[in-house]
């Protein structure tokens, strides 16, 4: 067999994704292509004397237009979640004078075995996409936004305090409930 | 004096070759015996992508030194099958679909393999204690578990290495 140069060209019309700038609203249809549509749930115990958090159960519910592959579908959701959960509750970049401070995986931690949590569920929601290959819509990113709402509600169903800003670490939430119990933060 | 011979045997070869004293073993593993299985990232020893058997224990060769693997037996995802039959974690790891983009893949497989060979039957809670060394950022961390499990049921003590 001989090798050659493959070479092709396509082109692909988005269908709406006009909007006016004025009113704010679309043009047509639609806006965009597609919505990433999902739910997420999550169950937390949170230690008051430590201030440590640990999430129990984690469930993302998630809109993929049409399963491809399965376990894939579900694995990219395990992902982005997981990422969410460590935005949530350890990754945090910080900067002195501009400089990062803690630039490797010593000092900015990601979530390990040890931290992820106890179990997580994930369901795959099928509606089919009119625009995507036998109904297929994009699922790389939709359970980022579940996630850190989902556990920030739940510490707060479980302490009464709202930490908000990421991630909640345990001294965040020492500060909030001393605050609360009108004592001095500090 | 910045060179040292050392002998050391890669995945069932003998290999005498000279190393710089400040050369990590995965540099050498990987530029000098080309083994795509170590893969260095973070250069701390705390992500596992690494992670290779040397002498049967769980090593991140990117923070050891070349010259301290003289006289060692080291096998990396390369040399973990055995008469072209895939070891049992890897046989479990392609059923479970442990993995996403497979950066970390060859290190999970290493440290699994070890815990396997310390502990045949471990509990979920020992999986994770003994796994937390090595991250994964698409996050099969549940399918990894699984695979674990699995190849633990179908891992008969006689496959211990």
């Amino acid at each position: 067999m001989n090798g050659g140069d493959l070479l092709g060209t396509g082109l692909y019309k988005v269908e709406g994704g006009k909007l006016n700038f004025d009113t704010g609203q679309a043009e047509g249809e639609l806006t965009a292509v597609f919505w990433f549509v999902g739910a997420g749930a999550a169950e937390v115990e949170v230690d008051t004397e430590t201030g440590q958090v640990r999430v129990r159960k984690l469930i993302n519910a998630i809109d993929v237009g049409k399963a491809l592959n399965p376990l894939r579908c579900e694995e990219q959701i395990a992902g982005s979640s997981m990422m969410a959960y460590g935005q949530t509750l350890y990754e945090s970049l910080n900067f002195d004078n501009g400089q990062p401070i803690n630039p490797n995986l010593s000092d900015y931690v990601l979530p390990s075995f040890e931290e992820i949590p106890a179990v997580m569920e994930n369901i795959i929601v099928e509606t089919p996409h009119k625009d995507g290959p036998f109904g297929a819509k994009g699922t790389g990113e939709t359970s980022i936004t579940p996630t850190g709402p989902a556990i920030a509600n739940a510490v707060y169903d479980a302490i009464g305090v709202r930490i908000h800003d990421l991630p909640i670490t345990p001294e965040k939430i020492l500060r909030a409930l001393k605050e609360k119990e009108g004592g001095n933060p500090e | 004096m910045n060179e040292t011979n050392i002998q050391m045997t890669v995945d069932g070869t003998s290999y005498t070759l000279p190393v710089r004293n400040h050369q990590t073993l995965c540099d050498v593993l990987v530029k000098q015996l080309k083994k795509t299985g170590p893969r260095e990232v973070c250069g701390l020893g705390i992500c596992g992508a690494c992670t290779v058997l040397e002498n049967g224990q769980p090593v991140a060769t990117c923070v050891q030194l070349a010259p301290l693997a003289d006289g060692t037996e080291i096998v990396t995802t390369e040399g973990l099958a055995r008469d072209g039959e895939l070891d049992p974690v890897q046989e479990a790891f392609i059923e479970t679909g442990a993995f996403q983009c497979g950066y970390c893949t060859p290190g999970m497989i290493m440290t699994a393999r070890a815990l396997l060979n310390e502990n045949p039957r471990p509990a979920e809670p020992e999986i994770r204690r003994y796994m937390a060394g090595n991250l994964c950022r698409c996050t099969s961390y549940y399918e990894i578990i699984d695979a674990i499990l699995k190849a633990a049921e179908r891992d008969p003590a006689s496959t211990k290495r």
